[in-house]
């Protein structure tokens, strides 16, 4: 397995742990009213950029941990560490559906605004964008490096 | 997404240059294994830098390597 695949996989498997660990929390808050008043906003910004460097930091230690758990299983026999011209195509493709998500999680969460929903409803939902485009993208890669392009 | 109108032969050639193994020709040309393997498999399309790695590693033109099959209109 290459090892830009072995890592797409790592990300994949992170990001859903750290969506639900997080985005459970930032649900659970949002419904109990702890970003309801002035500073609403503010606190729910402030949660948020306390879950992105930890998520940051739970995705290089999956990666490391990934690499070397393959090592041991293959002995070192296929460890390459390195990223391609082939991999680097995958994964433009992958950014392409990436930023496609994004953007339409963005211009429905702006038409939720014109329709009078609530900021907060549109940032949880612009987050949730920016999670499940990342997650499309990933599985853009890994779809490529199944069929062996 | 369809299989690039590139054929190529790579396989032959590995194998009448000293058995050379897919994982010898990835570092002499500086790709992974697997992408040899896409090559071979005429899943993926090199660059055109590539393919001209590929061929010197063969000490080969790059006409005898990969081969353009034009699509019938």
């Amino acid at each position: 397995m290459a090892f830009e695949e072995r890592n797409t996989w790592t990300y994949l498997v992170i990001s859903a742990v750290v969506m639900w660990v997080f985005g459970t929390r930032i649900y659970d808050a949002t419904v109990g009213g702890v970003f309801d008043g002035v500073d609403g906003l503010q606190t729910w910004a402030r949660q948020v950029l306390t879950y992105i460097p930890i998520a940051i930091v739970m995705v290089i230690i999956g990666v490391i941990l990934c690499n070397i758990i393959y090592g041991i299983f293959t002995g070192g026999s296929d460890l390459t560490m390195k990223e391609d011209e082939r991999d680097r195509h995958i994964g433009l493709r992958g950014m392409r559906v990436t930023g496609g998500v994004f953007s339409t999680g963005w211009i429905i969460a702006v038409i939720l605004l014109a329709l009078g929903y609530s900021a907060l409803q549109a940032l949880n939902l612009m987050l949730f964008s920016a999670w499940f485009s990342d997650v499309a993208g990933n599985l853009v890669k890994i779809f490529h490096y199944r069929r062996g392009y | 997404m369809g299989a690039p109108p590139i054929s190529n032969t790579i396989r032959r050639l590995r194998f009448e240059t000293g058995e050379m193994t897919q994982k010898d020709l990835a570092e002499a040309v500086g790709v992974t294994r697997q992408t040899i393997v896409a090559i071979e498999n005429a899943k993926y399309s090199p660059t055109l830098e590539l393919a001209f790695k590929i061929a010197r590693a063969f000490d080969k033109p790059l006409e005898d390597v990969f081969q353009y099959d034009a699509p019938k209109e």
